[in-house]
């Protein structure tokens, strides 16, 4: 069986063209290696000083540059107009530019997150009724991973717009209990009880020292806060231990919480 | 030279040693060991590495599990400063004044550190001779997680309250400004400290035991500076190092030399 090569295609292997093609492979593997090289030292330059978040996206700055770069060069020894490529180039991007303002406003809301550093990768955050882990920071969206392992990919814009919580940007954070106890309580025992739970549970710190505070005289008690510092990482243990520690001294100490009930009197016969 | 408390145990057999208020067991197989760790409430705090095979392991309180592959028999035990930071709050406050310097003495918990092997020893595991709480130092933005200890700030170093097991640390103040400096806590990075005992002692290891020398530089309100002192005034007190820092002090010449720079520039 014998293939069919037009002899338009044969007259284009000519040593000339040849000699382009080389040229560009050169030049193709040369750039592209250059730019894996820059992007590496530089991300070694910045690696102390930068976080892993700036460091990625300094990383993928520079390697699409360079990708740019390089498709200029490749197109320039091919001999294509440069000028009336990057004319046409700009007609298209203003009709994309239409047609994906989502997009658009995405990247710069991205940008602004990025340079305004209310969170970074790893933090734990609060948006809306989401809450998780951001995995990464993207020119379009945020990707963060709850608690319950469900991943979820939220738009740039929409957290420009609404109010973002950084549970984990300081290193200490404060527990606050709130409960209700009867009008009869002895508040100066209260706080005695509350104050040796703190101190009998390791995860609670010493200092700063645990709050108590009377809220308020509801209706149907005493209201009360009782806040707990603790390092950051231990939260889940605090939360339980110190939960199941005010219950306990509580029932010990004979301390009662209020609670909502209804006296049935009956009327004298 | 110094020498610590060295087992040799037979395997299956569980063994327990209290010191300070800390209660340790531990037992090995031909290939495993096993240890656990707590601080009961019911057994009297030992100044001294009591051995104790009459305590039974709490039923509650589970094994760790180190798997050693070379036949070690023998556990050897020795003291070791704090793994972090140590704030010594005392209910009084202490005042130094203008242009003067003090010393102050504070206790510092012990660690106790258990390692296996006759030749080349390997750490087995180490837990604090006390049960001991965290506080935090610096403000809720920044600072760094600390051991809190409560305990007069002595002048006079035979005034220290020493708990079960403590190592005496004299903070020597400098207050260069022109205001009284006062105080009623200090801060000792005992992480970079080192640990003596004095040279003539030959029993009880864990008895007199003292760390490095802590000097805190006063230049004004809130411009405080801490550094650890070289071991040579330690060793001319005939005190002999027994056990190294955790942490190797952040003093090179680099950062004392930015420091000045800093004084001097204002900057």
């Amino acid at each position: 069986m014998r293939f069919l090569i037009p002899d338009e295609i044969i007259r284009l292997f000519t040593l000339d063209s040849a000699l382009v093609l080389a040229r560009i492979l050169l030049v193709l593997l040369v750039s592209v290696l250059l730019v894996k090289l820059v992007a590496f030292f530089t991300v070694q330059l910045f690696k102390r000083r930068f976080s892993q978040q700036s460091l990625m996206i300094l990383k993928k700055v520079i390697t699409y540059s360079g990708v740019i770069i390089i498709w200029m060069i490749v197109l320039a020894q091919l001999g294509l107009n440069l000028a009336a490529l990057l004319g046409a180039a700009g007609i298209a991007g203003i009709a994309v530019g239409f047609a994906a303002q989502t997009s658009v406003s995405n990247v710069i809301s991205g940008m602004f997150l990025i340079s305004e550093k209310s969170f970074a990768v790893g933090d734990v955050i609060r948006v809306g009724t989401f809450q998780g882990v951001v995995l990464t920071i993207d020119l379009l969206s945020v990707k963060i991973r709850t608690f319950d392992n469900q991943y979820i990919r939220l738009p740039n814009e929409m957290l420009i717009k609404s109010e973002v919580t950084n549970v984990t940007r300081f290193p200490i954070r404060r527990l606050n209990v709130e409960f209700v106890v009867r009008y009869g309580t002895d508040l100066m025992k209260l706080k005695e009880v509350l104050s040796e739970v703190a101190r009998a549970n390791s995860n609670c710190l010493d200092e700063p020292e645990p709050l108590f505070v009377i809220t308020a005289f509801g209706r149907f008690g005493i209201e009360m806060l009782f806040g707990i510092w603790f390092v950051k990482e231990d939260f889940l243990a605090v939360r339980n231990s110190v939960m199941q520690g005010i219950h306990v001294a509580f029932n010990e100490a004979g301390i009662e919480f209020a609670v909502p009930a209804v006296a049935q009197l009956e009327a004298p016969t | 030279m110094t020498r610590f408390p060295r087992w040799e145990l037979e395997p299956g057999v569980v063994y327990h040693w209290t010191l300070g208020t800390l209660s340790i067991w531990i037992s090995r197989t031909t290939a495993d060991w096993l240890y656990a760790w707590s601080y009961p409430q019911t057994v009297e705090p030992a100044t001294d590495l009591t051995f104790d095979t009459e305590v039974p392991k709490p039923e509650d309180l589970a094994w760790t599990r180190v798997i050693a592959p070379d036949e070690r028999r023998s556990v050897s035990f020795a003291p070791r400063l704090a793994d972090r930071g140590v704030v010594i709050k005392s209910d009084e406050s202490v005042t130094v004044l203008p242009r003067s310097n003090a010393e102050l003495h504070v206790p510092l918990p012990v660690w106790l550190v258990v390692s296996t092997g006759e030749g080349e020893q390997r750490l087995l595991f180490e837990a604090p001779t006390r049960e001991l709480h965290r506080r935090w130092f610096g403000s809720s933005m920044q600072g760094s997680l600390c051991y809190s200890v409560f305990s007069r700030l002595a002048s006079d170093r035979r005034a220290v309250e020493l708990q079960p097991v403590s190592a005496i640390c004299p903070i020597r103040i400098r207050n260069h400004s022109n205001e009284q400096f006062r105080t009623d806590s200090v801060f000792v990075q005992a992480s970079q400290c080192r640990l003596y005992r004095p040279r003539s002692q030959t029993s009880s290891p864990f008895a007199n035991l003292e760390a490095s020398t802590v000097v805190v530089t006063v230049a004004g309100t809130d411009e405080l500076s801490f550094s650890i002192a070289s071991d040579r005034s330690r060793l001319a007190d005939d005190l002999e190092q027994i056990a190294d820092w955790r942490k190797r002090p952040d003093d090179s010449w680099w950062k004392r030399g930015y420091m000045l720079f800093q004084r001097i520039s204002n900057y």
